[in-house]
């Protein structure tokens, strides 16, 4: 294939472009490309254990791919017919596979299925006549593959973001148009090297997690067009040449500038990313505003150790540190003793959004019933101490569930140890709750007006541990967040004493001031 | 021991438009509604009770080691007590509170102190007109949920207050021919459908009482839940009684943006639709009685103006009048007012019948300070404020229906509870706020039922940005699960990490 046949074909990728409805069709008999994906390879590896294979995801993820390719393996080994598309089915047959499914699962019935479903839809119908459903399939069983690729990143494994990127971009033939007055200065011939090269590749994928480690979802045909889009910018030979014999630079379709503002959805995204938007060093000597944004997004492409830290994303590089840091054995740290200091300033952005200003990193779990503002507020010297852990979103007693997976979100748990019973009461943090708590212990919020979701997350985690100790209020600190001499901070403390001689009990309550 | 009825001792024989309506004035804040309706079925307390400081320390239930800092300790303790006793939420929110009672939440029995009646006890006769109604079940459930707490700090207060508690007095039920008398105003129909009510009512009110979702929480959020469902079942005996169809447009969110337009409009006239029930009543219950005040075969009023005096049938304008409302000759009219109002000229008598009297006396009563017509109206909008269904909250005229975060919260804690769930999806959720509470904020075709004069109509695109401010607000309070971009489950906040995504 020639330089001047892939960018005719990658063009057709791009969202911009106006044949980008045909894309599906496009792709379809794209024969040219084709890549294996991890999920893909699982079914292959576990197919013979597999019963159920349920497949959820957005419009363009790939399920239907996936079912062209591993159609004739299910076939072979006992699959029945696929149901290609849940949602299109009349409720009586979606109440009809539902029940076929619990069969399967009871193991009454020795049929095999694979759904493709819309995982909202799967989900409602599951509620609605089968409400245990949902739990079993989840439960991690050997004869069932579950796969929602809306939480699928596919820039998590670099092995894979590069063989996409490779595959989708190569071809093996200059372009013969020697007489294009593009020829000598070719932008799609640049992008593509460029692309092609470490840094390039690696910048994509920054770009691609940070989408994922913010909390969106990229999907394959997205990724496609996001990178015929840094190839292309949406035009073809004829289109470029025109433009640029009408005076047009040619600077402006060079890779960097896919953070150029945009009308499309996903390039709005990566737009507000945009490494110019962000106050930073760049590289020779800058004179005017345009220079200044095309070194700095240039940058972007060149530099590896930084590209985290020159997107503008408030906190990203923290929040990808502490992941990586959460993805290291033992999955695990104590909240009190753990050094790490991005965590610390976590903790100090729920002691001050939930303690009202306090500034010291050890956290104190509060409880203020919701018909009160936080005026008054009750601590608990219980738990003054309470064993708290950060830890990775999916561990479970003590090991992580999909090892090799980096998640967009980990959790600070108590542990709850009742001897029949170890289980883990999390506090999930998503980058939401990542930036705003790092923005609190910073200052930025103490807005007290009302609570925030943020606030509602943690107090409702803390509620649940004070449910978890029965003793925990019988010495209980009662904190004003106005101070004067005539008011003080006290503690309530449950006092107990047996009577010496008839062995009788009394209660009393001790108040003492407290600093 | 079971002592005296409920309500029936505080009848009055002649209450004019209240009884025809049933309510007269709202009870504000909720908690003392909520204490009026305990007090229906437990002895409110008779003492004059103070809980500061020196009374546990003198009591020996509390006591400090800490001589030097007693001073600063006991005007901390007394603040604190005052806040979470609960007098200074109740009093913070109602002015007009006598000084010399004090008004607790009832953390133990002897702490329940009721207040003027003047919604005239109609969530307990809800439940009443019900002839299957189990009293006893519904004491004992109540009793249980209100006083045998003894987790967060109730552990705490309850052993301040050691040696005070007493067991729950209850009362016996109200006379069934009392609860007959006070629903006598309604025709059938609208008796079946305040029949359907009060079994919806006794129905919530069970689940509320029993079920862990709720009886798990301390004594504080109990509290709150049991005042959010007694104050929002004010609000639909307003919209029941208005017919049997009117549905509650609601914002699903109280100050969103993207809720401006058309569907603010329309929310604020299916506001003013059911707010206007009240006028309609007292128009319909003045003509009743007028008519009963007309004898002889005309069957119409004559009035004259002669010497400063305006006369009715031959009785002065105030008595006839007070003979109408059922209630005192309060408000004096000045002469010329009255003349010009029913348009009669000095000397002359005028025949009048009875409606164009009744349209031209609310016309010329209405908007007076502390007339009934005002009392009555601000019942609606003064509970529809306290638990955060009714927007603004300043005394604007034109005010809406809107789901704030705590009442949506309330709403998905009571769904799953009913349900005997631990999640499920929102659709169903939605559907079931239709159906039993007439709350539409999603298109369907049962809430365009309910919508169908309500003015301007709305699109799809309305709903179906309401639906999106709605679940923006169970977001914001923990209790959504975004499965897709159109698939969503409504949770409990504490249950929110136990439900697994595929």
């Amino acid at each position: 294939m020639t330089l001047y046949d892939k960018v005719n074909l990658l063009v057709r990728y791009c969202a911009q472009h106006q044949s980008h409805g045909f894309m599906m069709d496009e792709r379809n008999t794209d024969n040219s490309f084709h890549i294996s994906l991890p999920q893909e390879e699982e079914i292959r590896s576990r197919i013979e254990k597999i019963r159920v294979i349920l497949l959820t995801g957005e419009a363009g993820d790939g399920k239907s791919r996936i079912l062209r390719s591993v159609g004739p393996l299910l076939a072979d080994n006992g699959f029945g017919e696929p149901c290609r598309d849940f949602s299109a089915l009349s409720e009586e047959k979606k109440k009809e596979l539902i029940l076929r499914l619990r069969e399967v699962l009871d193991g009454k019935s020795a049929e095999k299925l694979m759904i493709l479903a819309n995982v909202g839809v799967f989900t409602q119908t599951a509620i609605r006549y089968d409400i245990r459903l949902m739990e079993e399939l989840t439960d991690g069983r050997e004869d069932v593959f579950l796969c929602n690729f809306e939480h699928r990143n596919l820039a998590e494994d670099q092995a894979v973001f590069r063989h996409i990127v490779s595959r989708f971009l190569c071809y093996d033939q200059p372009c013969a148009n020697t007489d294009c007055i593009c020829f000598a200065d070719c932008a799609y011939r640049t992008n593509i090297a460029k692309l092609l090269t470490d840094s390039g590749m690696e910048g994509l994928r920054v770009i691609c997690n940070a989408v994922y480690l913010t909390g969106g979802h990229l999907t394959f045909r997205e990724l496609l067009s996001l990178l015929a889009y840094a190839v292309t910018f949406g035009q073809d030979c004829g289109q470029r040449v025109r433009g640029i014999a009408e005076g047009g630079d040619a600077e402006h379709f060079l890779y960097y500038n896919i953070f150029e503002q945009s009308q499309d959805a996903l390039l709005r995204k990566v737009a507000e990313m945009d490494p110019a938007l962000k106050r930073g060093p760049c590289g020779g000597e800058i004179r005017t505003i345009r220079e200044y944004i095309r070194a700095r997004r240039r940058e972007f492409f060149e530099h590896q150790e930084r590209q985290y830290e020159m997107l503008r994303v408030d906190y990203l590089p923290e929040f990808y540190a502490v992941l990586g840091y959460m993805n290291q054995r033992p999955y695990h740290y104590d909240a009190s003793r753990d050094t790490n200091e991005i965590l610390r300033m976590l903790k100090r952005g729920i002691n001050k959004m939930s303690s009202q200003g306090r500034s010291d990193a050890g956290l104190v779990v509060t409880d203020t019933p919701p018909i009160f503002d936080g005026r008054i507020r009750m601590e608990f010297l219980g738990l003054a101490d309470v064993a708290l852990i950060w830890n990775r979103y999916d561990l479970r007693a003590g090991q992580a569930a999909d090892a090799g997976r980096l998640w967009n979100r980990f959790c600070l748990s108590y542990m709850v140890n009742t001897g029949q019973q170890k289980e883990l009461l999390s506090l999930v943090i998503d980058y939401r709750l990542f930036r705003y708590l790092m923005m609190c212990s910073q200052d930025y919020f103490m807005n007290r007006n009302a609570s925030s979701t943020e606030e509602n997350a943690v107090s409702t985690f803390y509620r649940k541990i004070l449910q978890q100790k029965e003793q925990i209020y019988s010495s209980i600190v009662i904190r004003f967040e106005e101070k004067s001499e005539e008011i003080c901070d006290f503690s309530l403390h449950v006092h107990e004493e047996e009577d010496f001689f008839s062995g009788e009990t009394s209660q009393s309550i001790r108040i003492r001031k407290e600093d | 021991m079971a002592s005296q009825t409920a309500g029936g001792t505080q009848q009055k024989r002649n209450e004019g438009i209240a009884s025809y309506i049933g309510i007269s004035a709202p009870e504000t804040p909720r908690y003392l509604l909520t204490n009026n309706f305990l007090a229906d079925y437990f002895e409110p307390s008779k003492e004059e009770d103070v809980y500061d400081f020196d009374t546990f320390t003198q009591r020996g239930t509390l006591y400090t080691e800490d001589e030097a800092n007693q001073e600063p300790l006991k005007a901390s303790f007394d603040l604190f007590l005052k806040r979470y006793l609960g007098e200074e939420a109740i009093r913070e929110e109602n002015r007009k509170l006598t000084e010399n009672k004090h008004f607790y939440f009832p953390l133990i029995p002897e702490m329940l102190t009721d207040s003027t009646a003047n919604l005239r006890h109609v969530l307990y006769r809800l439940q009443l007109l019900d002839p299957k109604f189990d009293f006893d079940a519904m004491q004992r459930k109540l009793d249980h949920y209100m006083f045998a707490d003894v987790s967060g700090l109730n552990h705490i207060l309850k052993i301040l207050f050691q040696g005070k508690e007493h067991k729950t007095r209850y009362k016996n039920p109200e006379k069934r021919e009392v609860t007959e008398e006070y629903w006598s105003m309604l025709e059938k129909g609208q008796r079946s459908r305040m029949l359907r009510l009060g079994q919806r009512l006794s129905g919530d009110l069970d689940t509320l009482l029993t079920h862990a979702y709720f009886l798990q929480l301390d004594f504080y959020r109990r509290y709150h839940y049991l005042s959010m469902l007694l104050t929002s079942y004010v609000i639909q005996y307003i919209v029941v009684r208005k017919d049997g169809t009117t549905g509650i447009l609601c914002k699903g969110n109280p100050l969103d943006s993207r809720l401006g337009g058309m569907l603010h409009r329309a929310c604020c006239n299916n506001y003013d639709n059911i707010r206007n029930l009240f006028p309609a009543l007292l128009q319909d219950c003045y003509e009743q009685m007028t008519r009963k005040l007309v004898t002889g075969e005309d069957k119409r009023l004559h009035m004259m103006g002669r010497d400063g005096q305006v006369t009715v049938n031959n009785k002065t304008f105030e008595e006839f009048t007070a003979a109408v409302t059922g209630r005192g000759m309060r408000n004096h009219i000045p002469y010329e007012k009255l003349m010009q109002a029913f348009e009669l000229k000095e000397g002359e008598q005028k025949p009048v019948p009875v409606e164009e009297f009744v349209l031209r006396y609310i016309d010329l009563t209405k908007t007076r300070r502390g007339s009934t017509l005002t009392k009555l109206s601000s019942t609606l909008t003064t509970s529809g404020k306290q638990i955060g269904m009714i927007y603004p909250r300043s005394n604007v005229r034109q005010k809406y229906f809107a789901m704030s975060e705590n009442l949506a919260e309330f709403y998905v804690r009571l769904y799953l509870a009913r349900a005997g769930r631990r999640y499920d999806y929102l659709d169903h959720f939605l559907e079931d706020l239709q159906k039993r509470y007439r709350i539409v904020i999603a298109k369907s075709a049962e809430g365009d039922r309910r919508l169908k004069e309500i003015k301007p109509r709305l699109s799809a695109q309305d709903f179906a940005r309401n639906k999106a401010a709605f679940i923006d607000t169970l977001n914001s309070v923990s209790c959504l699960i975004k499965l897709s971009d159109s698939g969503y489950v409504v949770t409990l906040p504490e249950r929110k990490g136990d439900f697994r995504l595929i």
